[in-house]
């Protein structure tokens, strides 16, 4: 062993502020040392000195603890609780001796209690008559040592012998506590300690509970006697201590390290230990006020019963909450005594709202709540059930006190938390009524249940409104408050969700409509309380079917102001937008224009049965697209939820609108100029809402509405030959060519008779195409891609629009329409042009496309081109070098064993390409190849489209190449990660489901060659094949992995 | 369910997945010993559960044909056929609906047993 002096400047050199550069190797140096049979000898030697640092006495301290978990033997043990609780004890002494100068001595001590922890646990994880020695109570054996005078080293062994089993009564250990405020701190530090690194310790073994039993009998009576003992000398002793507040906040943690403590032990043990006196404490002292202080412990007491309720209620036994409620609440659910306490509750609320200590305020109001719902259930049973015993006028005077504490008159979010945390409250009393069972209702019960939940509604609805939003917008520098209230008026949503259960539409869908409808917008309209309202029914509604619900369009068309209201919501929205450019005025227009135009798109099945409302809606929108498209504007959201809104209504209505075609190509005409501020976004949307009028156009025939096709293709074309440098303009233009065709697909089933009956004579006439249409598309296209056919984002929409038909079924007519030879030209001209790594992406995906639609057509010649063509060809070089072009191909081939498998088993390529390069890629490192290429074998070892034929090939040439797919997988599995080994475990399972024989012989082959484990190698053989290819095999996988890589089984 | 009262179902998300091939690798290479990674496991259990109930907001409806559902051993299981799931609070303009054939949704009871 090095010299201590050696060691000592190693150790300084360790911890000093500027290390040397070769600090890795003093490290290393030190932890062999540490490990080391001289690591006991070092940390006494580390530890006896008082001349060396607390750097030099902490390490002693730690090589303690490398020691204690390394070493195995009880003899040890014993030498290392020697050595450890003598330093502790003599070090103590030096820090009660003057507490303030030796303060830094905290760290050595609390690190040589956590080693004393670690020796308790180990001599009672055991049935006593196994372990060391009995030691029952760490905290007594502390004591009596300490009151010891010091001893020569030969009588030691002794005296700590006999004083593991020593005990300390009452008397002397209050003695010993108030003997001085530092020995006070000791005790209740070490109590702490044990307690922490017990409940750290529960998280790693099982079976602890004879350790919980020695706790439960010894360390608990000790240490809950000098918890109470100083909580109630804080009670009675305040003036005197407030000058000591670090014994305080002592006391508070440890209380909360054995609450932690208990909360997990008791489940786990025999016996429960019970916190009761100490609870009743800590309620007197969060009620104690004190000037000038005022209420000196009751935040850090709501904080500790805050966590209590939100994590395990009933710590607490069911007379403590009952009077935590009386304090809380001043009326409790189950007596008629009002408490006398709830005064504490109102005085400490008003000091918090007086001072403005909003985050005090927040953890009372997430404690109270908290608490609420612990007996959220009851009080649901309580009030709308025939349970005996209840006392109804009390209940109520309690949910009385509720709604008042949920109309807590602040500002939501930014001052107060009551409304927002009681929103889970009222949901879940909500959802409570709802799944109780009708008959155990009282008769009076539906009345009572409306009432409660309509109050609740109208409380919340000024709650969440905007000009809310505004102060908090007006106070907070930062988002974190406005996400928060967002969040917040989220929760209301779905609390109105469940409200509607309770409450119905006719009172509350119908009064939100009736309400917003009962406000005349010339009389000067609250703007916030309508958005609120629509807010709320935009939710509402959107969970009906309008179009099945003509009794709500009945109500939304007899409310007069209603549509005016929401569309002069989104009006202002949009102008306010344009005039001032203040971030809260923009949060707040946009705000306004999100829930008019959520609410409109909603509600559009309504317009769709009243053509003058429709009208007066698409001229507003219009209007409102018109003002809100300026070039100069920061953020153009309103203007794409305006665009948004248009075309959901056009969707809808898109038969109503069809006498507007003639104005709408007009604005679209001008939308598509270069010049127009109208942004990309725009032109795309409005473009897909013309194409579905014109869809609906067909009562003239397909002529006509091939016509309006003809001139919106035209301007098109004329808007990228008039700007064909401006890519990004020439790309907008090709986009709304693409949506132009999505629009024209017919939607769902068509069950318009007039459709129906003009199905064939559309079919014809696109078949022919007078108007050439698709030669315009083409020609169109390949103008385009000569100018930017390198480009991948024109490729992707180039495909887009040529394979626009290729999901529709044959019946269906499009102008889209394109023959199969047609479209594969197309992209072999864009294959050809194009980067691999961008464009092929796109290419392959209309590929997949193509042999979906065209499966039954296509030969293994075929597939061969395409195969040739796309990756193997000009690409073949990329492909082989980039994993995600490699991902691709062996995709397109997997989506061909997906429709149809004997396109590629019977192509030339199987044997000489797919089938030995796929092999060579299964040991890949990147995932998504391994993905890939797993799902490839296990298509080809089992796959249910085969056909007969398909069958015989691949059972041959599977033979043939079992032993290498074999070597290749569990090569590939063997050094592979955790996290990828179900992908290999997949094939595996498909191997012994489909060729167990074989499989088993190929095993045995090559299992010996990748790595000498032959126990794991037998039980794997054999677990796969008892599991038979089920899900359990990925656990006999699993496990030989882990054994066969030397690495723990951790459960998964 | 861990020892610990937290389940261990997150570490075949994404990221526990990646934390325990790390934790492998260094275990593999020597530098750390086993009980540590397991610690680091149980204090993932902890963190993800605790992250996923304290600061988590999102929310996510779907409407569907329930096709199996089952309790055993305190987990609830649904299988929802042709479903259509609507992401809350997504920024996504253009549309936030998903529609998939079969969801399956895996539910564990938050409290910890016993409760």
């Amino acid at each position: 062993m090095s010299s201590i002096q050696g060691v000592v400047e190693l150790i300084e050199s360790l911890y000093s502020p500027h290390p040397p550069p070769n600090v890795n190797q003093i490290q290393q140096q030190l932890q062999t040392i540490q490990k080391s049979q001289d690591g006991l000898r070092l940390a006494n030697e580390l530890l006896l000195h008082n001349e060396l640092s607390n750097n030099v006495k902490y390490f002693g301290a730690l090589t303690y603890a490398v020691q204690l978990n390394t070493s195995g033997h009880d003899d040890d043990l014993w030498e290392l609780f020697r050595g450890n609780l003598l330093h502790l004890t003599s070090i103590s002494r030096t820090y009660a001796s003057d507490p303030s100068a030796n303060s830094s001595l905290l760290v050595i001590i609390k690190k040589l209690m956590s080693n004393l922890a670690l020796i308790f646990f180990k001599a009672n994880d055991r049935q006593p008559e196994e372990s060391f020695n009995r030691w029952d109570n760490p905290i007594e054996t502390f004591i009596n040592l300490f009151s010891s005078p010091e001893l020569s080293s030969d009588k030691i062994d002794g005296l700590l012998a006999d004083m593991l089993v020593a005990s300390v009564n009452y008397q002397n250990l209050i003695q010993f506590v108030e003997s001085s405020e530092a020995l006070n701190l000791l005790i209740l530090l070490f109590s702490e300690v044990i307690v922490e690194d017990l409940t750290k310790a529960q998280s790693q073994k099982l079976n602890l509970s004879h350790l919980h039993k020695v706790v439960h009998q010894n360390l608990y009576i000790s240490a809950m006697s000098v918890i109470n003992h100083n909580l109630e000398k804080m009670l009675f002793t305040y003036d005197q201590n407030s000058s000591r507040p670090t014994l305080t906040e002592n006391v508070f943690r440890c209380v909360n390290a054995w609450i932690s403590y208990t909360s997990i032990s008791r489940n786990l043990s025999e016996g429960r230990m019970d916190l009761s006196e100490t609870f009743e404490l800590l309620i007197r002292l969060m009620c104690t006020y004190k000037p000038p202080q005022s209420f000196p412990y009751s935040s850090t007491v709501v904080a500790i019963f805050g966590d209590i309720f939100a994590n395990d209620p009933t710590l607490l036994n069911y007379e403590l909450r009952s009077s935590v409620e009386g304090l809380f609440l001043g009326v409790s659910q189950n007596s008629t005594s009002v408490s006398g306490g709830h005064e504490w509750m109102l005085q400490y609320m008003n000091y918090l709202v007086t001072n403005e200590i909003y985050e005090d305020l927040k953890d009372l109001a997430l404690c109270v709540v908290d608490f609420l719902q612990v007996s959220n259930l009851n009080v649901c049973n309580k009030l709308f059930t025939s349970v005996p015993n209840s006392d109804q006028r009390n209940l109520q005077q309690y949910v009385k006190v509720l709604l008042q504490m949920t109309n807590f008159s602040l500002t939501p979010v930014l001052e107060e938390f009551f409304s927002v945390r009681m929103v889970d409250f009222w949901l879940d009393l909500c959802d409570g009524y709802s799944n109780l069972v009708p008959e155990t209702l009282k008769p009076e019960t539906p009345e009572l249940a409306a009432d409660i939940f309509g109050q609740v509604i109208q409380i919340y609805l000024p709650k969440i409104s905007l000009s809310n939003k505004q102060k908090i917008l007006q106070n907070d520098e930062e988002d974190s408050l406005i996400h928060e209230f967002d969040d917040f008026r989220v929760a209301v949503l779905d609390l109105a969700e469940s409200a509607w259960s309770v409450l119905g539409n006719d009172k509350l869908t119908d009064k939100l409509i009736a309400s917003i409808g009962e406000i005349n917008p010339s009389s000067g309209v609250d703007l916030f309380q309508v958005e609120a309202l629509s807010y709320l029914l935009q939710k509402l509604l959107s969970d009906m079917t309008l179009s099945e619900c003509p009794w709500m369009c009945d109500t939304l068309g007899s409310s007069s102001f209603f549509l005016p209201n929401i569309l002069l919501l989104i009006k202002t929205g949009c102008q306010q937008e344009n005039s001032n450019g203040s971030k809260e005025a923009h949060i707040l227009s946009t705000d306004f224009v999100k829930t008019g135009t959520s609410l409109i798109g909603t509600i559009s099945a309504f317009l769709k049965q009243d053509s003058q409302k429709l009208g007066e809606c698409v001229n507003t929108l219009f209007q409102c697209l018109e003002s809100c498209t300026n070039p100069s504007a920061n953020d153009s959201k309103v203007e794409l939820l305006v665009t948004k809104c248009i075309s959901e209504v056009c969707e809808m209505c898109r038969q109503e609108l069809t006498s507007y075609l003639p104005t709408f190509t007009k604005v679209h005409r001008a939308m598509l100029q270069r010049n127009s501020h109208v942004s990309n976004f725009t032109r795309q949307k409005f473009t897909r809402a013309l194409g579905y009028i014109i869809q609906s156009f067909i009562n003239d025939g397909p002529e006509p509405q091939a016509q309006f096709l003809s001139q919106i293709i035209d301007v098109i074309a004329d808007g990228i030959n008039e700007a064909n440098s401006d890519r990004d303009h020439v790309l907008c233009l090709l986009t709304c060519f693409s949506e132009l065709g999505s629009a024209m697909v017919q939607p769902g089933e068509p069950d318009d008779l007039l459709y129906l009956s003009q199905l064939s004579v559309f079919l014809n006439f696109w078949t022919q195409d007078p108007l050439q249409l698709r030669s315009k598309t083409s020609n169109l296209l390949e103008h385009v891609m000569s100018q930017y056919g390198k480009d991948p984002e024109f490729i992707e929409v180039g495909c887009l629009i040529m394979g626009k038909s290729l999901s529709l079924p044959e019946e269906k007519p499009h102008f889209l329409k394109f023959q199969m030879q047609e479209i594969m030209d197309f992209m072999v001209r864009r294959s050809s042009n194009c980067e691999p790594t961008t464009g092929l992406p796109y290419i392959a995906y209309h590929l997949e496309k193509v042999v979906n639609q065209y499966k039954s057509t296509l030969t293994p010649q075929d597939f061969d081109f395409m195969l040739s063509e796309f990756f193997l060809g000009q690409h073949g070089p990329a492909v082989a070098a980039d994993p995600d072009l490699s991902q691709l191909m062996v995709n397109f081939i997997n989506s061909v064993m997906d429709t149809r498998p004997g396109l590629a088993i019977h192509c030339e390529h199987w044997t000489t390409f797919i089938m030995p390069e796929l092999l060579k890629l299964l040991p890949s490192k990147e995932r998504f190849t391994i993905s890939a290429v797993t799902k490839f074998w296990t298509k080809v070892v089992n796959n249910k489209k085969f056909t007969r034929n398909d069958e015989i090939t691949i059972r041959e040439q599977v033979s043939s190449v079992g032993l290498q797919l074999t070597q290749q997988t569990m090569y590939s599995l063997f050094h592979t990660q955790r996290s990828d080994l179900n992908f290999y475990s997949d094939l595996l399972r498909a191997l012994v489901a489909r060729y167990p024989l074989p499989f088993k012989q190929w095993l045995m082959q090559v299992l010996p060659q990748l790595c000498d484990n032959q126990p794991a190698h037998h039980l794997l053989i054999e677990k796969l094949f008892i599991t038979r290819g089920s899900r359990a095999a990925a656990n006999a996988v699993l496990e030989w992995w882990l054994d066969c890589n030397g690495l723990p089984h951790v459960s998964q | 369910m861990s020892s610990s009262g937290y389940y261990e179902l997150y570490r075949r998300s994404t990221v526990g997945a990646t934390l325990v091939d790390a934790l492998d690798t260094l275990i593999s290479d020597g530098r750390i010993e086993a009980s540590l990674a397991m610690r680091v496991l149980d204090t993932f259990d902890r963190v993800v559960a605790d992250a996923l109930r304290d600061k988590t907001q999102s929310k996510l409806t779907f409407k569907g044909h329930l096709h199996t559902y089952r309790f055993c051993d305190d987990v609830w299981t649904f299988i929802i056929e042709d479903c259509n799931v609507k992401l809350d609070q997504t920024e996504d303009i253009q549309g936030n609906t998903v529609v998939v054939d079969k969801l399956r949704i895996v539910a564990c009871n938050s409290k910890k047993s016993g409760e």
